[in-house]
């Protein structure tokens, strides 16, 4: 049986084409809107200066937030580790109790919105009428503000502490019981083990973990203006915004800014890798590993409360506060039969004119951009995983860049991208704030889909071709049934973030394109807390219903029957 | 069967060559292996032939019928050809009935004679009746089987497989070669068989190809690689062997009469090219050592002494010290034999003494 078909011609330019296009597409992505910031710095093209960079030191307003910015993530980075370790080590190597409900509340914190938390700590701490607060003082107690910079460390500490925390746990779970038992026999105490065995493999991790959660301070910008404007004070990302209606406008010295903060993120970033880069060193087989076990004793009790009560303060108290918030007459109040309402529903659903359309703005952009992201993270994934070609791995490090720019930074590139031609006609636009959220989010669905796709050996779709099934064929019935639950759960994680961006959202929307985070932010700024706590409450809800469906979605995708071999 | 042949192929990763102007032919019907170390090229070499890849350079032909050249190819599908993969590659989404069906659905095959075609192929490789089961649930063992029914029931020309019994244990991988070699015997298939296991070859090839970085050392039936190797690293790739640096004196046909550094003169088959005074090395394997009375001074006899005897079960190993020489020649004899402590005097068969050049290894 020798073939009968004659031999197809290769076309070597055409099978070139689609990986370039992929390249100048991500590089325009990522590259002009950066390019702007930096010509914006430089007050070009118009002249070239380096007025901006001068003129910052001696600039108190611009200054100032920069300084407040670094002490934020500072104190947050060391909040984090003083959360994150101890309640790490509590759920992964004790024998306390309520392990599973801490660990799953330290990850739910990650789920709230991070100005949805912000806002809900108001009605907890607010100077005057924070329930909290209210409650100290009729008890003869001191009162805590939280309109400031310990009120937003304690808010952003216990939003982000979720990432060290799972970095020091896992890194925990992977240590083998014989390392331990090894020093043990060496006639090591339990303090020299913990010094000279545990910190150290942890060590990694927790840099990681603090670095993390430090760029995150910085960068985002929904505690920091809900908690930090009211208190009086700026930081770089709330300071940008807040110049954008200001007269004369400031392009030059705001664009410093920005790249001060994409400095800091960079940095950052970096450092991170390192960190977590030198855990190579740790067992990282998964199998095999026994992992190690403390027995707490009579602190078993002590912990434990420590731990149940940290998860309450972080997911009960919040969530508890603005479902009440939610349901009351009088948010200052708790819910009770005699003050139940809906009132808040349908002042914020009905009664308010920009609710309606900021949520199907908001969902609209979210769906779309999920699909954007995931189409592109499919392409990415293909050249990275399937073909041979040269720079078949720029496409992943192009879609890793937005990274480092943070969300407000940028929106503000976008927006000084827009202002000038070609692309005026998108200022103003959802199409623009759909270019936002595609960019900002790419890195969440390429790392997905990454991980997805190397688990899909390439040789299951060479198996399909030697039988008989043409590219497409082969695609069609062995590739995409087997990465679909990965696109899947790439467009929900894609669409969760996306339904509720701020920080850079806040930068270029426009009558008209409000999202559902403009929205309540802006009934926050109007006092009408009643409804706010209701449109948070049905964000949270429906971002828990998507989170349990992602999870569904990819634990079947990695329970034992369903992988390759 | 035709013969698939390679005429000058080349292949490299980003100007590193791992495939270097190959000629090769592999003779149609029969079971082929091509043996070679880690990173020879093994697995590029049985890619271009599938049409995953394409040559740099060269052509590579079914019969008259050009398979690829650089500028065309001939894609898999059309090539008529199976595979098996070292991880076999079972699609786990499909059970055993759909991941063997695929292939007749592409080339489409009438409905009503699919059920009796994979109920046929999975006869052959012993999985009748497990139409129905989830691929992932199969063992190790049956998955290979699924593999190659998947591989063979669309009734392919060549079939390629590359380090298929790799992943099984030894027991079954022992089973599995007998079962390959029948298989092959029976369909008349062009099997091409990839592999770093010299005993996988051996027992179960008609010819074996011996690969390294990039090109075929030697080409032959086993027989024909074990009594006339060409070079130190067939002979090395083949098993254990004793080494003795020396210089040609003398030739006499393919007989070359070398002294080797210890001083002593010794007899053996010499490999093409070797000529007086070259450099050569000489190989000698352990089981080929016997025992004797002939005095030392004669060729091929060394004398030494027994350092310490090995029971190995099937065999005895013994470490023998011959002086002038840094390392053991390393004797195997059967059980029966009566080896002891002490002084010893061994020889080899000048048939099974190989010389071969030094420049070699
Ligand atoms: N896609 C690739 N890109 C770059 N180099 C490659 C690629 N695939 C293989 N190589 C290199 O080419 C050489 C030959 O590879 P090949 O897989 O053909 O070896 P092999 O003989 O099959 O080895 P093994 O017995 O380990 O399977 C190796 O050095 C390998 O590192
Ligand atoms: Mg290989």
């Amino acid at each position: 049986m020798t073939p009968l078909v004659a031999p197809r011609r290769r076309t070597t330019a055409g099978s070139k084409l689609p990986l370039w296009g992929l390249i100048a597409g991500l590089s325009l992505l990522v590259g002009y809107p950066s390019l702007w910031l930096l010509l914006t710095a430089f007050e070009l093209p118009e002249q070239f200066s380096v007025r901006a960079f001068t003129d910052f030191v001696g600039d108190d307003s611009l200054v100032r937030p920069t300084l407040n910015t670094v002490v934020l993530g500072v104190l947050t980075a060391i909040g984090t580790v003083l959360v994150g370790v101890p309640l790490a080590w509590y759920t992964a190597v004790t024998d306390g109790p309520f392990r599973r409900f801490v660990h799953l509340a330290v990850l739910a914190t990650y789920i709230t919105p991070p100005y949805l938390t912000a806002i809900a700590f108001t009605l907890l701490l607010s100077p005057e009428a924070g329930i909290l607060n209210v409650l100290s003082r009729r008890m003869g107690g001191p009162s805590f503000d939280v309109y400031s910079m310990a009120g937003l460390v304690l808010v952003v500490t216990l939003h982000v502490c979720s990432f060290c925390y799972l970095l020091v746990h896992d890194a925990l779970k992977r240590i083998d019981a014989p390392l331990i038992e090894a020093a043990r026999t060496l006639q090591a105490g339990p303090w020299q083990v913990l010094r000279r065995i545990l910190l150290p493999l942890v060590a990694p991790a927790v840099t990681g973990g603090a670095l993390l959660a430090g760029i995150l301070a910085m960068t985002e910008f929904g505690p920091q203006a809900v908690l930090g404007t009211p208190g009086g004070l700026t930081f770089l990302p709330t300071r940008i915004v807040s110049s954008l209606g200001g007269y004369p406008p400031r392009w030059a010295d705001m664009a410093v800014l920005a790249l001060i903060l994409v400095v800091f993120a960079a940095v950052g970033l970096v450092a991170q890798r390192r960190a977590l880069g030198k855990q190579s060193f740790i067992t990282v087989t998964g199998r095999g590993v026994r992992p190690i076990r403390f027995s707490l004793g009579r602190a078993r009790w002590p912990a434990a409360i420590a731990a149940v009560g940290f998860a309450t303060v972080a997911t009960v108290l919040p969530f508890g506060v603005l479902v009440s918030g939610a349901f009351a007459r009088d948010w200052t109040t708790l819910v009770s039969p005699g003050n139940f309402t809906l009132e808040n529903f349908r002042a914020a659903f009905v009664e308010d004119e920009v609710t309606g359309s900021a949520v199907l703005n908001s969902a609209g952009l979210a769906a779309a951009a999920a699909t954007i992201c995931v189409v592109i993270a499919l392409a990415v994934a293909y050249f990275g995983h399937r073909t041979t070609q040269r720079f078949r791995d720029l496409p992943d490090y192009l879609a890793a860049v937005p990274l480092g720019l943070p969300a407000t930074v940028l929106a503000f590139g976008l927006l000084l991208a827009v202002t000038n031609p070609p692309f005026q006609f998108l200022y103003g636009t959802l199409g623009l704030l759909l270019v936002l959220y595609v960019v900002r989010f790419l890195p969440l669905a390429t790392r997905t889909m990454n991980s997805g796709a190397s688990q899909l050996s390439g040789e299951l779709e060479l198996a399909a071709r030697i039988t008989g099934a043409s590219w497409w064929q082969a695609t069609r019935r062995i590739s995409l049934p087997l990465i679909w639950p990965t696109v899947v759960a790439a467009w929900l994680l894609v669409l969760m973030p996306a339904s509720n961006e701020l920080g850079g959202t806040v930068v270029l929307y426009a009558s008209g394109t409000e999202t559902i985070s403009i929205a309540i932010i802006r009934l926050n700024d109007l006092g009408q807390f009643g409804p706010v706590a209701a449109l948070a409450v049905a964000v949270i809800s429906a971002l828990l219903l998507i989170s349990g469906l992602a999870q569904w979605i990819t634990t079947r995708r990695a329970s034992p029957d369903r992988r390759t071999r | 069967m035709s013969d698939v042949t390679f005429e000058a192929v080349s292949k490299g990763y980003g100007g590193n060559l791992v495939v270097k102007d190959l000629d090769f032919t592999i003779p149609g019907g029969q079971f082929t292996s091509i043996l070679g170390p880690s990173g020879c090229g093994k697995t590029t070499l049985l890619r271009m032939l599938a049409g995953f890849m394409t040559p740099d350079t060269g052509e590579i032909r079914n019969g008259t019928a050009v398979l690829s050249t650089p500028g065309t190819m001939v894609p898999p599908e059309k090539r008529g050809m199976g595979m098996v993969f070292q991880q076999y590659a079972i699609w786990p989404h499909m059970n055993v009935f759909e991941n063997v069906s695929f292939g007749l659905e592409m080339a489409q095959v009438p409905r009503h004679e699919i059920g009796s075609r994979v109920a046929e192929a999975l006869e052959t490789v012993g999985l009748g009746g497990y139409e129905s089961r989830g691929s992932a649930d199969l063992s190790g063992g049956q998955q290979q089987r699924l593999a190659l029914a998947r591989a063979l029931v669309t009734r392919p020309s060549v079939l390629l497989l590359d380090e298929p019994l790799s992943n099984l244990d030894a027991r079954l991988r022992e089973r599995m070669r007998f079962e390959l070699r029948e298989l092959q015997q029976r369909t008349g298939i062009t099997f091409v068989y990839v592999t770093h296991d010299q005993v996988e070859a051996m027992s179960m090839s008609d010819t074996i190809a011996i690969m390294r970085s990039g090109v075929i050392e030697q080409h032959g039936a086993p027989e024909e690689l074990y009594n006339r190797p060409v070079s130190a690293f067939v002979i090395d790739f083949l098993g254990l062997n004793n080494w003795f640096d020396g210089t040609v004196v003398g030739m006499d046909g393919d007989r070359a009469r070398v002294k080797v550094t210890s001083g002593a003169t010794v007899t053996g088959t010499a490999a093409p090219g070797i000529a007086v005074d070259a450099n050569v090395r000489v190989a000698v394997r352990p089981e080929d050592f016997v025992p004797t009375d002939r005095p030392a001074g004669q060729d091929n006899v060394l004398a030494g002494e027994v350092t310490q005897s090995l029971f190995m079960g099937s065999y005895l190993h013994h470490s023998v010290k011959v002086p002038g020489r840094e390392d053991n020649v390393v004797v195997q004899t059967g059980r029966g034999a009566r080896v002891q402590q002490g002084p010893i005097n061994i020889w080899a068969d000048p048939h099974l003494t190989h010389v071969v050049p030094a420049s070699d290894l």
